[in-house]
């Protein structure tokens, strides 16, 4: 069951990732063994998702047993990073939108005003 | 010499594998940043390291996947197996059942690479030298048995951490040269820097998806 949750981890459709959570939550609160692994997987899915801070939850609670671990302050600062660019690239588009508004706006204006 | 983008002419994939606590992560990180690392955690699925060697005066870049050797990841750590130029195989010298277990690992490595892919047989922990529980003639005969290369190696020292990285990459690049190493098969392990320096090689898998899991 660990090696399907981790394959439907790693699938290209959310669907996938979403049923491989699933998965490995019910293996993390059956199985006493491997907890560290079920976290990371579950923070990687939870990543791959973009549900970002369900994935640093993870993180956290991974980092808690094992503070030093290499492999999760890694994926801890992939996460971060990709939420600091996907956050500029919204706003990046937010401000586009904006833009175009305005000047939809001002056409829209400019031609009643030629109008009148 | 060389222009554009990359500073290497190859790119060559490597894995390393072996039983739990071997040390396989140390030796990857010794390799990579020239550091022991105490107290290394068991690895989760696999790891990802790289660095850039020089052989004949050619640049490669070395893809090295760390594997985990928890009985739990084999089937996990199966599908890291193909396309690999080079698989370092790692035994503990003070643990008799990690060299009891090569076979299996050896196995694996022929059902999953291709005939060119390069082994290269790692005994490590020769630091201690006082808990030996292999005789060093003794895996160098199933070593030759297998048609493996083969040092016995210091994670923590250093002692032919590099020897093994590099021969290994010696190895294979002799391979190319003779032609025995098909630089177009998809499962070579093997990428050729592009003649012409724009077009953009196949990124690093680390830096397409960091979750290297």
């Amino acid at each position: 069951m660990f090696e399907y949750a981790w394959c439907l981890v790693r699938s290209k459709y959310p669907t996938d990732i979403r049923k491989g959570i699933l998965l490995l939550k019910e293996l993390f609160n059956s199985h006493s063994e491997g907890k560290r692994d079920y976290l990371f997987y579950l923070a990687i899915g939870n990543a791959r998702i973009k549900e970002y801070n369900k994935a640093l939850h993870y993180v956290k609670a991974f980092l808690e047993i094992e503070p030093a671990n290499q492999q999760v302050l890694t994926l801890e600062r992939q996460i971060n990073k990709r939420m600091e660019k996907e956050g500029l690239i919204g706003m990046a588009h937010l401000a586009f939108l904006m833009n175009a508004l305005v000047g939809v706006h001002y056409l829209l204006t400019k031609k009643k005003d030629k109008k009148d | 010499m060389t222009s554009g983008p990359y500073n290497y002419s190859y790119i060559f994939k490597y894995i390393i594998i072996g039983d739990m606590g071997v040390g396989k992560s140390c030796l990857l990180h010794q390799f990579t940043e020239k550091k022991f690392m105490a107290d290394c955690p068991h690895t989760i699925g696999v790891e990802f390291g790289t660095r850039i060697i020089e052989v004949a005066g050619q640049k490669i870049k070395l893809q090295i996947w760390d594997t985990a050797g928890q009985e739990r990841f084999r089937a996990v750590t199966r599908s890291y197996y193909r396309g690999a130029a080079g698989a370092l195989m790692v035994y503990d010298i003070t643990r008799r059942s990690t060299y009891n277990h090569l076979s299996s690992w050896l196995t694996d490595t022929r059902n999953l690479t291709n005939p060119s892919t390069v082994i290269f047989l790692i005994g490590n922990k020769s630091d201690l030298d006082g808990q030996r529980d292999v005789t060093y003639e003794e895996a160098k005969q199933f070593a030759d048995e297998n048609g493996l290369m083969f040092v016995e190696a210091s994670a923590k020292t250093g002692q032919n951490v590099e020897e093994a990285f590099l021969e290994t990459a010696k190895k294979i690049y002799q391979s190319i040269q003779d032609g025995r190493l098909d630089l177009n098969a998809a499962e070579s392990g093997v990428q050729h820097k592009p003649a012409s320096p724009g077009r953009p090689l196949a990124a690093p898998p680390a830096s397409r998806d960091p979750c290297a899991c």
